[in-house]
């Protein structure tokens, strides 16, 4: 029988994938920003319960900056995209084609 | 002023006029052009005097002088091996300076004249500054390479100047088949370069000369087939500049040059570069005598067969170009038969004579407003009467009327050609046969341009008169030389009657130049078994021959060409194939050009389409099929580039940890 903290890195990886499969399939921009913030909370999972398992401070210490960054990501993306919504009238990732080779 | 500076002034006067006529006096007037240019072929022509008659004259040295060394190499086995670029004048290339620079000056006066009408002059006028600078290079060069630089130069201007007109296509040709022909004797010239450097280690004529003269007889047995060799190269140069045959049907083309081109270049002076070159390595063609027999029969051969095609032509000036492929046989006979000092004879009086009659030619065509066709001329003497007395004087000289110039020295050449100590009466019958159709073909020229009813049109008539003094003075000039240039070669039958002993004239000028030859040849072969009864005989008979030829010939034609036409159909399929120059234009293109045609055809369809154009073209096809392929996965969707992402974190992680 797993532990918990090791039941918490097995969470975050389906989380993790969970989100990552949002972002690869959404066309949606916002949902693919969703699919960011589930992905970087995996990451707090999964770093809070290697802390836990190896009884350091280390990870709890990280998760507050990834915190801070998902929060700065968060800010940042919503404004890009009100931006961009304002220039193309979509939030439709598939009409920004500009990097076709 | 020193003799060498002077030399050096002679080469290098034409070339400082070429340059200011084709860089800097481009936007002046014709006629200081003209002068500039005419100033800087006569300049020369007086200090060629002044060296003539000074210390050529006096003494048999040659003046030299050495400007730079042009090639310097330290060899492998550790001599030095040097080639300076240097200038001799003796007395054959004083006699050729002369000749150049007077009959070109003439021409130079002619020319302003005859091109008034043309546009960029200086153009025409450069070209033939260079021409005259090429052409002193080549007779006055101490080595071979030297006079290799001129030799090359002359074809270059001659290239430049039959495609004067280049605006036809014709001309243009014309040229290009003049080059063509003549980078084939070239290869020859650069052959017997590279055999004289192999065998003597030196092209300088006055060493080649001293080496020869001291090498034992036992070594000219032993390298026969190295001197033949060298021997057969110096001759197919020749035939490429002097238009022999093979490869003599550059010369009627050039015709498409202005008339004191065909003058200057294509009669008095660059065609004769061969009969040069061959009397200054006369020391060393005496030695093989295959290449002496050799060289006679292509003059011989020559001499006949271009005065047969000029028996029927009916453009003034081709019947004039074939005559001078047949008097160049004539020379390079002389040459053959071991007469090298009346090659150097008839070369001078044929300059005489033959610049004369292309300029009167030029001269008619001028006052006729471009009509060459004979058939359309006529009775001209009357309308044209300095030209036309000038031009029966240059006829009379050419087919050896006694006293006039071509006599002496043609019929030096028909004796030597059958008692000379390579001669032999097959070359004479050759020789005589050319002349007698010289006579014909020059008198049946004479006679349908100056004599009988005009056929001129009518509008032309009109504004027929004769030409201002730039062109007679000229004419006049060349008729007094044509007359008197004989007596240089006087026969020694005719000395003889008027007590004189010895050598004539030229033999004794160029007695310092041609001296080794005979020597040779007098220690090979023999005294000279000539005499006096053959000589007055064989004159009788060619004299005979001639006023027979002429007095025909002037019977058939005085009332027009319809008498010939009927006396050519008495000779059936025979006419038709001489007026088409024998189809030789036709049999080289059958037999080279089109078999080059199919080699080349050959190459380009294998070795350029296939091989060059397949590795250019499809290396890089390859290349950009390939990245077409992967480009297809830039599509520019997020999606795509995270799900691609998302596969190589899979491989990566399966390749790190796995």
């Amino acid at each position: 029988m797993l532990s918990l903290p090791e039941m918490g890195i097995y969470f975050s990886l389906v989380l993790f994938l969970g989100g990552m499969f949002a972002v690869m399939f959404r066309k949606n921009i916002i949902f693919m920003m969703l699919g960011i913030e589930i992905m970087l909370n995996a990451a707090n999972l999964a770093f809070v319960c290697a802390s836990k398992i190896t009884n350091t401070m280390d990870g709890q210490v990280i998760m507050f900056f990834v915190m801070a960054v998902a929060a700065c990501e968060a800010a940042i993306g919503l404004a890009m995209l009100i931006t961009l919504y304002r220039a193309k009238s979509s939030v439709e990732v598939d009409d920004l084609r500009l990097l076709r080779g | 002023m020193s003799y060498e500076w002077m030399l050096t002034l002679i080469v290098a006067l034409p070339l400082l006029g070429g340059i200011l006529n084709g860089f800097f006096l481009r936007k002046v007037p014709r006629t200081v052009t003209t002068i500039v240019a005419t100033a800087c072929v006569a300049i020369p022509f007086f200090l060629g005097c002044a060296l003539l008659f000074g210390p050529i004259y006096s003494g048999s040295t040659p003046v030299s002088v050495n400007l730079f060394n042009w090639i310097s190499l330290k060899l492998v086995s550790g001599t030095d091996f040097v080639i300076p670029f240097s200038l001799t004048v003796d007395r054959l290339s004083a006699t050729l300076v002369l000749i150049i620079t007077g009959i070109g000056s003439l021409i130079h006066i002619y020319a302003g004249e005859y091109m008034h009408s043309e546009k960029g002059v200086y153009r025409f006028f450069t070209y033939l500054n260079l021409f005259v600078f090429s052409m002193l290079c080549l007779v006055l060069g101490s080595n071979m390479l030297v006079t290799f630089l001129g030799w090359e130069g002359v074809g270059v201007c001659s290239y430049l100047l039959i495609g004067y007109w280049y605006e036809e296509e014709a001309n243009a040709a014309a040229g290009m088949k003049a080059f063509i022909a003549n980078r084939v004797g070239d290869f020859g010239f650069l052959m017997a370069m590279f055999f004289s450097i192999t065998l003597f280690g030196s092209i300088g004529y006055s060493d080649l000369a001293a080496k020869v003269g001291t090498l034992p007889a036992e070594w000219f047995v032993e390298h026969n087939i190295e001197l033949t060799l060298l021997g057969l190269s110096v001759l197919l140069g020749v035939t490429g500049k002097s238009a022999q045959l093979p490869l003599y049907i550059w010369l009627p083309d050039a015709m498409a040059g202005p008339t004191p081109v065909s003058a200057l270049i294509h009669a008095a002076t660059m065609v004769t570069a061969g009969i040069y070159l061959m009397t200054r390595m006369s020391f060393l063609l005496v030695h093989v005598p295959v290449v002496m027999y050799t060289i006679a029969t292509i003059g011989g051969l020559t001499a006949l067969f271009a005065a047969t095609i000029g028996l029927v032509q009916n453009d003034i000036k081709k019947v004039l170009a074939y005559s001078t492929v047949s008097q160049l046989g004539f020379m390079v006979m002389a040459c053959g038969v071991g007469a090298f000092q009346y090659g150097v004879a008839h070369l001078m009086t044929h300059a005489f004579f033959k610049a004369l009659l292309f300029l009167g030619a030029g001269s008619v065509i001028h006052a006729m407003h471009h009509e060459q066709d004979i058939r359309k001329m006529g009775g001209l003497l009357g309308k044209l009467p300095i030209t036309g007395i000038t031009f029966i004087i240059g006829t009379l000289a050419i087919i050896g009327v006694p006293g006039f110039s071509g006599f002496f020295s043609k019929d030096e050449i028909l004796y030597y050609s059958w008692s000379g100590t390579f001669g032999s009466p097959v070359f004479w019958a050759m020789g005589a046969a050319a002349a007698a159709c010289t006579s014909f073909y020059m008198v049946r020229l004479t006679t349908l341009v100056f004599f009988g009813q005009s056929r001129v049109d009518h509008h032309t008539a009109e504004h027929l008169h004769e030409n201002p003094f730039s062109i007679t003075i000229p004419l006049m000039i060349l008729a007094v030389l044509a007359i008197v240039g004989g007596y240089i070669s006087l026969p020694h039958a005719i000395m003889h009657v008027f007590g004189m002993e010895g050598d004539n004239l030229i033999t004794k000028w160029l007695a310092p130049v041609t001296g080794q030859a005979f020597e040779t040849m007098k220690n090979l072969h023999g005294e000279h078994h000539g005499s006096s009864a053959l000589e007055w005989t064989l004159m009788g008979v060619s004299t005979a021959v001639m006023l027979l030829m002429s007095g025909f010939a002037f019977n058939l034609y005085k009332a027009g060409p319809q008498g010939g036409e009927r006396f050519a159909k008495m000779f059936g399929p025979l006419y038709p194939l001489v007026l088409d120059k024998w189809r030789v234009d036709e049999l080289y293109q059958w037999a080279i050009i089109n078999p080059l045609k199919c080699v080349g055809d050959i190459f380009y369809k294998v070795g350029d389409r296939l091989v060059i154009e397949g590795i250019v073209n499809n290396g890089p096809k390859l290349l950009r099929d390939a990245t077409a392929a992967l480009s297809g996965t830039n599509s520019g969707l997020v999606r795509t580039y995270l799900k691609l992402m998302f596969v190589a974190l899979i491989l990566l992680g399966l390749f790190l940890f796995v």
